[in-house]
């Protein structure tokens, strides 16, 4: 069975009888024309709905919309569970929810959303600079404590990964060359290969990555918090600058442990290289004598400036990401991600430019 | 006329394509309770956030006793602030936290000590001076807060939905301290929340804003019982709202044609001759009776009754319209069985004629 409508009209006005089943199907078949009669403004309207079988939200969003139509149409014969429906229905419809439109992608949009990323960046980098030439007046708001439990949670708990990864890296590569090595008999330089790959390049690197995933996430969630919760509103009320509190401490443990953990990266990964070379019949006198005769300190010293560098990039762009989380509940956790994804973009593009520098320079 | 202590004047602030705030434009004079009502996503934490600086406007000024404030940092603009959670210090004791705002200040020891010594006592803590504040309950860690905002004696205090975190009962007696504290200091103060029971409760007047707009500022009472628009009306209780057409206005009082056959009259609200309107009413403002009262009541049947302890609450049925009528309990109507006959009827003041689409 399906729904029905019939029209009476009787002095003027009109009666509109619905019957039948009032879901979404029956109420679709006679929608338009239940609101084209609706739509007769200068005759009054009752409709009776007593002969209706089925109600659903579908029927009484008809019945609203015969009501908005008309203005002043009067619905008769309405169980009390159909009343508190529609009043429902009138409630929800007084307050719209703004159509969301996707924003379409455009070239310029991206640009421009590009650029002023790159200016709040460089905005901030001032700010943090500022935080640190006025460090001597602001003893009082460093809170020293903090630095050092950022660098333990960034640094120390950090080593155990750090050997794991660094052995295995050092291992991977000294496998991977040996077997096309061996065929020229160059087997023994795989040691000054991987020593001077791990130390000039991938030590830094590498550590960078670890420490953008364990603490540039970490930062960003830990500051993203803070401002969720208006924690760093009640400070700059205080006139307490959030940079020197929250983000310096931080910046600087990154800058310390980083070189550390590099090192110990390093260490790690050409342990590793000695195992296979010790597999490989090579004894580890012979490795360190190639190590030491092809790696200067100057490699080291080089890559221990670019890990500190790295260090200050991956925790101010997860700090940057704590202070410009934005509201609700989702916030810190796109917030900990851009500062995993910026963290390392900067790092690799940041030895990019180490790579251009040292080869002018003739490191 | 005394001069405004804080001035807004066609503030607007955009995040994105997202208008947060229009033209908002009001004053709070000196020592007075202000309360910023509106559902949440209205624009009235963005306000707030431009009066204490964490934001910039697009357009439009704010003052604070006639100085501009757009380039002052946050903790020069002379204003207390106190959030949702308490932000205390957690290494600093209670006294060293309602302590701090002087300290940064430069006031003196002895000074400042009163001063704290004189706060816990207005907000009932003078013994719990040396207490950290993870010791505290959330009430009393919310009134350490209150003290900080007030003790270097702000020129004003912004409270950002301070009760929210609360449970009812502690919100209620909070509420009273609050505006006894206000009273007594004398401070200005601008409190944020959704909450339409706790503006009421505290204010002298209130700004209902919605979409970023500010829809009407007034008395509660004010608001309350000349609602300028249906929005109003329903954000600060229930209404209810009979359909009708607008037959003849007369002296401000619209006669209104109901869809049921009664001629009415009401408060004309911004309708027309010929109009279709609602009649905007409280559900407390109907009077009802039962049979017939005659031409100037309407008919209607009794759905339901319901007992709520302090009023009856009867919902009943006017020309399919249902309409919710509270009366003391003292009525004796909540013996009268379902479907029984009623009428309805109500003083031409109480009732609004609004337009339809409003």
């Amino acid at each position: 069975m399906s729904a029905t409508l019939a029209v009476t009209e009787t002095d003027g006005a009109a009666l509109l009888t619905l019957g039948g089943p009032l879901n979404a199907t029956g109420a679709g078949a006679i929608w338009l024309e239940a609101l084209r009669h609706a739509g007769q403004r200068n005759r009054p309207l009752r409709v009776d709905v007593a002969g209706v079988t089925i109600w659903d939200t579908a029927g009484i969003t008809l019945l609203a919309d015969i009501e908005t139509t008309h203005g002043s149409a009067r619905i008769e014969g309405m169980t009390s569970q159909v009343e508190a429906l529609l009043t429902r229905v009138r409630t929800a419809r007084q307050t719209p929810p703004r159509a969301v439109k996707p924003t379409p992608f455009s070239l310029i949009a991206t640009l421009q959303g590009g650029i002023t990323a790159a200016a709040d960046g460089l905005a901030f980098l001032g700010e943090a600079v500022l935080a640190l030439v006025l460090l001597p007046w602001r003893l009082k708001m460093f809170r020293f404590s903090d630095l050092l439990r950022a660098a333990d949670q960034a640094g120390v708990r950090a080593i155990p990964l750090v050997l794991l990864l660094g052995s295995l890296i050092g291992l991977i590569l000294a496998f991977q060359s040996l077997v096309p090595m061996r065929r020229f008999g160059a087997d023994i330089y795989v040691a000054s290969l991987v020593a001077i790959s791990l130390i000039r390049e991938l030590g830094p690197l590498l550590a960078a990555v670890i420490l953008s995933g364990r603490s540039g996430s970490a930062f960003a969630a830990e500051i993203g918090t803070m401002k969720v919760n208006q924690e760093i509103d009640a400070l700059i009320t205080m006139g307490l600058d959030p940079v020197t509190m929250l983000v310096l401490p931080r910046l600087l443990a990154a800058i310390v442990v980083m070189p550390a953990l590099t090192v110990v990266l390093d260490f790690a990964g050409l342990f590793g290289m000695s195992l296979v070379m010790l597999a490989d019949g090579i004894p580890t006198v012979a490795v360190g004598n190639q190590i030491t005769g092809w790696v200067t300190s100057h490699d080291l010293y080089g890559a221990l400036a670019k890990a500190a560098v790295f260090g200050a990039a991956v925790a101010g762009v997860g700090c940057r990401a704590g202070m410009a989380t934005g509201l609700g509940p989702e916030a810190v956790g796109i917030s900990a991600t851009r500062a995993v994804v910026g963290g390392i973009v900067a790092s690799i593009l940041l030895d990019g430019i180490f790579a251009v520098v040292f080869f002018r320079l003739g490191i | 006329m005394a001069e405004p202590r804080l001035r807004l004047h066609q503030l607007s602030h955009s995040f994105g394509r997202v208008r947060a705030l229009d033209a908002l434009s009001f004053d709070l004079m000196p020592g007075e309770y202000v309360t910023l009502l509106g559902p949440s996503g209205s624009g009235k934490s963005t306000t707030l956030a431009l009066i204490a600086g964490f934001l910039n406007q697009d357009s439009g000024s704010i003052e604070l006793d006639s100085r501009t404030l757009r380039h002052t940092p946050p903790h020069r603009r002379d204003i207390g602030l106190v959030f949702q959670a308490p932000q205390l210090l957690p290494h600093l004791t209670v006294a060293e936290n309602v302590a701090f705002p002087l300290a940064m200040r430069r006031v003196g020891r002895a000074e400042r000590d009163a001063a704290v010594a004189r706060m816990l006592a207005l907000v009932a803590l003078a013994g719990l001076a040396e207490r950290m504040p993870a010791t505290l309950s959330g009430g009393q860690q919310q009134r350490v807060a209150l003290a900080r905002a007030l003790v270097f004696q702000p020129k004003l205090v912004l409270l950002d939905e301070p009760l929210g975190a609360l449970d009812r009962q502690l919100r209620e007696s909070m509420q009273q301290e609050l505006r006894a504290l206000q009273q007594r200091l004398g401070v200005s103060m601008l409190h944020v929340t959704h909450d339409q029971a706790e503006a009421m409760a505290v204010s002298d007047r209130m700004a209902v804003i919605d979409a970023g707009r500010l829809r009407q500022i007034g008395t509660p009472r004010e608001l309350y019982e000349h609602p300028a628009d249906g929005f109003v009306a329903a954000f600060l209780g229930e209404d209810n709202r009979l359909p009708g057409r607008v037959e003849r206005i007369e002296d401000d009082i619209a006669f209104v044609r109901l869809s049921g056959g009664a001629l009415m009259e009401a408060k004309a609200a911004g309708v027309v001759t010929g109009g279709a309107c609602f009649v905007a009413i409280r559900p407390e403002r109907l009077a009802v009776a039962t049979g017939d009262m005659g031409d100037d009541a309407v008919a209607a049947i009794l759905r339901e009754a319901s007992f709520r302890g302090d009023h009856l609450r009867l919902r009943v049925d006017v020309d399919g319209t249902s309409v919710i009528v509270k009366r003391p309990t003292v009525v004796p109507l909540a013996a009268l069985p379902p479907g029984s006959a009623l009428s309805l009827a109500w003083q031409p003041h109480h009732a609004r004629a609004l337009p339809v689409y409003s």
